[in-house]
């Protein structure tokens, strides 16, 4: 009765790849808008700032649990538990107007996610 | 004990093997052509020679009519620089996009499995002051899409 009111869902999302390159490749103040294209090619997202622009990459995945308890005559949800992680890598590198690189800053939180 | 081991197996095989599968594949654009990419050239190859190969893009970016009877003051970082307008002029640039997605689901009593991954080409085209050529650059994700999910990955 228990097995055939309860079921678990395993969802996995994931959106374009793990970045590629090495940052630390990257000097700041040297490198330029070329360099930062032929490491990690097209950017997602190319912004504007007041003093240059951003090159922004992303890599997105998304791991999603439940478990849930139903009455299989009522349709009733007695017990729902859901566990969502929607993470990202992303590399933002940002240019003077020259195209010379002036900041560039990386965060990985992909390979953190626990697999259940 | 063996009754209760046979009830177990009797309903939960079943259970498992009343499923459904779904299946999903996304197709969004066209295919980049590299042969095509190949042939654009730095300093020489125009807006127009880049519209006559690949045709509109799916992003464009045009900084020189967003810079138009805009004040510059407010985007200045100092009180008396002078505008950096050839270099605000230059930044514009074109995205062709071809982007794929595969989806697969299973679908059980007890349990229910889902995958959804997406990939995208990506060709970035940038365009100095002269509208040629200044950079370009061009990604292929797609290859990378696994076909069958969690089995495939």
């Amino acid at each position: 009765m228990v097995l055939l009111t309860s079921g678990c869902t395993v969802a996995r999302y994931y959106k374009d790849v793990p970045l590629r390159g090495d940052p630390a490749g990257l000097v700041e103040g040297e490198s330029t808008k070329s360099d930062v294209l032929r490491l990690f090619g097209p950017p997602q997202q190319i912004t504007h700032q007041s003093d240059g622009d951003a090159f922004v990459y992303a890599y997105e995945q998304e791991n999603y649990s439940s478990f849930r308890v139903q009455d299989p005559i009522t349709g009733i949800n007695w017990f729902t538990y859901t566990r969502q992680f929607d993470n990202h890598d992303r590399l933002v590198v940002l240019f003077d107007f020259a195209g010379v690189v002036r900041g560039v800053a990386i965060d990985r939180h992909t390979e953190a996610m626990p697999v259940l | 004990m063996r009754q209760g081991i046979g009830l177990l197996v009797k309903g939960l095989v079943p259970a498992l093997l009343l499923s459904g599968c779904v299946m999903g594949r996304v197709y969004r654009d066209h295919p980049l052509d590299e042969v095509k990419i190949a042939g654009i050239q730095r300093g020489v190859t125009t807006k127009q020679e880049i519209l006559d190969l690949f045709g509109p893009p799916q992003e464009i970016e045009g900084r020189e009519l967003t810079a138009i009877g805009i004040p510059f003051e407010p985007f200045l970082s100092r009180r008396g620089d002078k505008p950096p307008i050839e270099r605000i002029v230059a930044t514009r640039f074109f995205r062709y996009t071809y982007t794929r997605a595969n989806a697969m689901a299973i679908i059980l009593i007890l349990f229910n499995y889902g995958d959804f991954d997406q990939k995208s080409d990506n060709l970035v085209i940038f365009f100095d002051g002269d509208s040629k050529v200044e950079d370009f650059a061009f990604r292929r994700d797609t290859d990378q899409l696994p076909r069958y999910g969690f089995w495939s990955r």
